[in-house]
């Protein structure tokens, strides 16, 4: 056993010692062979649009899996590295200057957010499954809304249900004021992304505090209602981190494909003017 | 009228119980069925719980070669091209479940042959389609098809009526059974058949008796003892099982071979699934399930013939879980017959977990390198142990992105083919995908033969044209892996019958027969959360788990 985690572990090992070689060997190659190429940034350039673009090609190959393009495991260890390296060709190729000029602000920021956000994205990819599948619970996103209706109506059941043949004024003022919404929407979210417990706290002590009110019967009621709020704050946890688990895309993607659109503008603008600065 | 006719005319109705008479078993569980000329009476490798007997006119057995699958009703499965796997970029049907008039499906050549209401398939122009093949007939008062439904084995032969009203009683196999236990004549007849051909067969393959000559063979064969434990319908107990509660106790699974008995013999598992436990505590511990063509109980004995001062008594239990079919070979005859000496290829399979080494050498699995007993108890217990290309995910890694299922439905003319969904247990899903099982349930009664295996690669797949949507195959399905669907137009609208009824299909993973790049779902999942592995042993499953 311990053989193949060695084996296994080796593998990223080597991915990380040849990509960080290959930057150190951009940079070393940047500042001890580039002063004699004045024009290097146009190699640099061409080379960047060329890792972009294969970087951008990982999500085009999710739209094709009947052609034989290779697993998306593997595109997506080569998005990981490759897009490591692009942030040192990036370097490189700015001449680790920031740019000056609208356009070239506007460009660059957009790379820095793409960059970043991968990193975001692979962080949240990796640390997020675990949470999910440790709180249990699981839900597929799509089946949320359904799952939340069934809650509420679960719980406005037991409610309208009241206890000995009457309403329990109590209970149903405390579901009004205290739970309706909650039962309603997702509710919570930024507290369930950074895992605190704070929400079910509170809702412990609303508990507590109507108990004191509450016949013998309306307990057991009570802590049906219990039961459905610990459900709901997992399907809310749940909820809150599929949401991220998919948000971060909706950033990564559409400025992976405007830093490309940026790039080809920049190609053209490059093109066009390098005459006058030869 | 039935009673008139032989074989049951010669049978000593007094010797049934008053509870179950001979009258009653045949009013319950048997139906006089007519077939038309040409119909077709079973498919070679379709599996089935009935048995036949020919009341009127003839049938016939086609032995060899075998008939085109495509004449039967099964889809011929090739290979998309290049250009037929890009096209699916843009040719996807927009409906869900849409079939356009210009589907390959609706224009399969076996649909003209399909009688949905009748829900039969015939053969046209038969007499050519079997003039190539070597046929027997089988007339009045002749039986076929028991073997296969007493043991839960695929048919072994295509059956096809020759005349225009041609009389067969179906039995179901309780009918048979029942019968058999108080009809010595039957029971020995079947016996017969059964140890002549099905039992010859396999024991001449085994590495333990392949060097008999025939005589040895008749003798092994007359020397073993065929016996059956659990039930026969096991799914149909599954579900309701699920349905009470969380199926995970061993107590109602018959013992086979009970720790600490002495050893008479060995154990051929021939159909179904058996557990491995030791003691453990108060309890015992599940530390492997075997299914067909494992053995039990060997170790022990060819331990003995090395060394004559150890025991004979049982180190493991062996129960069945759900249906079992197995051969049992007394010492003696092993003793007697069995080749000695074997070498590391040949030696059977322990009842431990082992792997394969790259050289197809077997291996015992390391110490603390075996499968977590809990991840064993929870195959066992749910009969997943029946799947050989099960869809597990390793929840700690998924994202729940779904591109699996995206992918899936971009094969699938637009619509997934499993659900990402399904049992959990501690970081592993098993999704409500088709696991291709070893012992197909789904294929059990499909009348028209329109879920079968392919041919090459023995997944479990559907004939869209010969599929008359009666449910049987989801009906059947422990897993819940099969849905039927209303199918629409490529306009859009429900496609209905006359009657007015929506047409139904069932669906299921097919695992991308038609695709060159094997399993979309798997391709797809970036994160190495996905795999379609073969639960059958668990130990490839324990490997995966341990990547890193």
């Amino acid at each position: 056993m311990a053989k193949k985690e060695v084996e296994l572990s080796r593998r990223r090992v080597c991915n990380i010692v040849f990509t960080s070689l290959l930057m150190a060997g951009l940079v070393a190659a940047y500042f001890l062979v580039a002063p004699a190429f004045p024009r290097h940034a146009y190699l640099s350039g061409w080379v960047l649009f060329a890792v972009m673009l294969l970087l951008t090609f990982f999500n085009l190959r999710k739209k094709v899996p009947f052609l034989r393009m290779g697993s998306a495991k593997f595109w997506l260890q080569m998005h990981i590295y490759v897009g490591i390296f692009s942030g040192a060709l990036f370097l490189v190729h700015i001449s680790w200057t920031w740019p000056s000029g609208i356009f070239y602000q506007i460009f660059s920021l957009t790379y820095v957010v793409v960059f970043v956000s991968g990193f975001v994205g692979l962080w949240i990819s990796r640390s997020f499954p675990k949470r999910l599948t440790l709180a249990g619970y699981e839900t597929p996103f799509e089946k949320m809304p359904f799952a939340r209706a069934k809650l509420r109506e679960d719980a406005e059941a037991l409610i309208l249900t009241g206890v000995d043949g009457q309403t329990a004024p109590v209970l149903a003022e405390f579901y009004t004021k205290q739970l309706g919404i909650f039962f309603t929407k997702p509710a919570n979210l930024w507290a369930h992304l950074r895992g605190s417990r704070g929400p079910q706290v509170a809702h412990t002590t609303q508990f507590d505090e109507v108990q004191r009110y509450a016949k013998k019967a309306e307990i057991v009621m009570l802590d049906g209602l219990r039961d459905l709020v610990d459900q709901k704050h997992m399907l809310d946890f749940q909820y809150s981190l599929q949401l991220s688990l998919r948000l971060w895309l909706f950033v990564h993607i559409p400025l992976s494909y405007s830093v490309l659109v940026f790039s080809v503008l920049h190609i053209v603008l490059v093109h066009s003017f390098s005459g006058a600065v030869s | 009228m039935l009673l008139a006719t032989e074989p049951f005319a010669s049978m000593d109705e007094k010797a049934f119980p008053a509870g179950t008479p001979l009258r009653e078993i045949l009013r319950a569980d048997s139906a006089v069925r007519e077939y038309g000329n040409g119909e077709i009476v079973l498919r070679k490798d379709d599996y089935g719980t009935s048995a036949f007997l020919v009341l009127e006119g003839e049938v016939d057995v086609v032995i060899k070669p075998d008939i085109d699958p495509r004449d039967l009703g099964r889809s011929p499965r090739v290979k998309k091209n290049f250009i037929k796997r890009l096209s699916q970029l843009w040719g996807n049907n927009p409906e869900p479940e849409g079939w356009g008039n210009k589907s390959p499906r609706a224009s399969d050549s076996i649909k003209g042959s399909v009688n949905g209401k009748m829900a039969s398939v015939y053969l046209q122009d038969w007499p050519r389609i079997v003039s190539g093949s070597k046929t027997v007939a089988l007339g009045e008062g002749e039986l076929f098809g028991e073997i296969s439904a007493l043991s839960r084995m695929p048919r072994t032969a295509t059956v096809i009526a020759s005349g225009d009203a041609t009389k067969l009683l179906e039995f179901s196999w309780e009918g048979l059974r029942d019968i058999m236990r108080y009809d010595p004549a039957l029971k020995n007849r079947i016996d017969t058949i059964y140890r002549r051909n099905s039992l010859k067969s396999f024991l001449s393959h085994h590495p333990l008796f392949r060097h008999l000559d025939e005589e040895g063979f008749v003798e092994l064969c007359n020397a073993a003892q065929l016996e059956t434990f659990g039930e026969y319908n096991w799914s149909g107990a599954y579900q309701r099982m699920l349905k009470d509660g969380d199926p995970t106790t061993n107590a109602s699974e018959p013992v086979i071979v009970r720790e600490g008995e002495y050893s008479n013999g060995i154990y051929l598992i021939r159909a179904g699934f058996c557990r491995v436990s030791q003691k453990y505590g108060s309890g015992e511990r599940t530390l492997n399930y075997i299914g067909a063509g494992s053995v039990f109980g060997y170790e022990v004995i060819a331990k003995q013939w090395d060394n004559p001062a150890l025991g004979m008594d049982s180190v493991y239990s062996l129960r069945s879980i759900g249906y079992t079919h197995l051969i049992f070979i007394p010492t003696s005859a092993l003793e007697k017959f069995a080749k000695r000496g074997l070498s590391q290829e040949e030696f059977p399979s322990s009842p431990l977990p082992e792997i394969t080494s790259r050289s197809g050498k077997k291996e015992a699995v390391e110490e603390g390198d075996e499968p977590p007993a809990r991840l064993m108890e929870f195959m066992a217990a749910r009969r997943f142990l029946n799947g050989t290309q099960s869809m597990v995910i390793d929840m700690d890694r998924c994202t729940r992105c779904d591109d699996c299922v995206r992918a899936c439905a971009s094969t699938h003319d637009g619509n997934p083919r499993f659900l990402r969904h399904g049992p959990i247990i501690d970081n592993l899903m098993i999704a409500n995908a088709c696991m291709h099982c070893v012992d197909p349930v789904c294929m059990i009664g499909c009348p028209t033969g329109a879920i079968h295996r392919t041919s090459f690669g023995g997944e479990v797949v559907i004939n869209p044209s010969t599929c008359i949507g009666c449910g049987a195959c989801a009906a059947n399905c422990p897993y819940d892996s099969i849905r039927m669907v209303e199918v629409r137009s490529s306009q859009g609208e429900f496609l209905v019958d006359e009657d007015f009824q929506p047409i139904l299909k069932a669906t299921k993973c097919d695992l991308c027969v038609e695709q060159t790049s094997g399993p979309a779902c798997q391709n797809a999942c970036p994160h190495d959360a996905l795999i379609r592995t073969d639960l059958t042993n668990v130990t490839p499953l324990a490997k995966w788990l341990r990547r890193k």
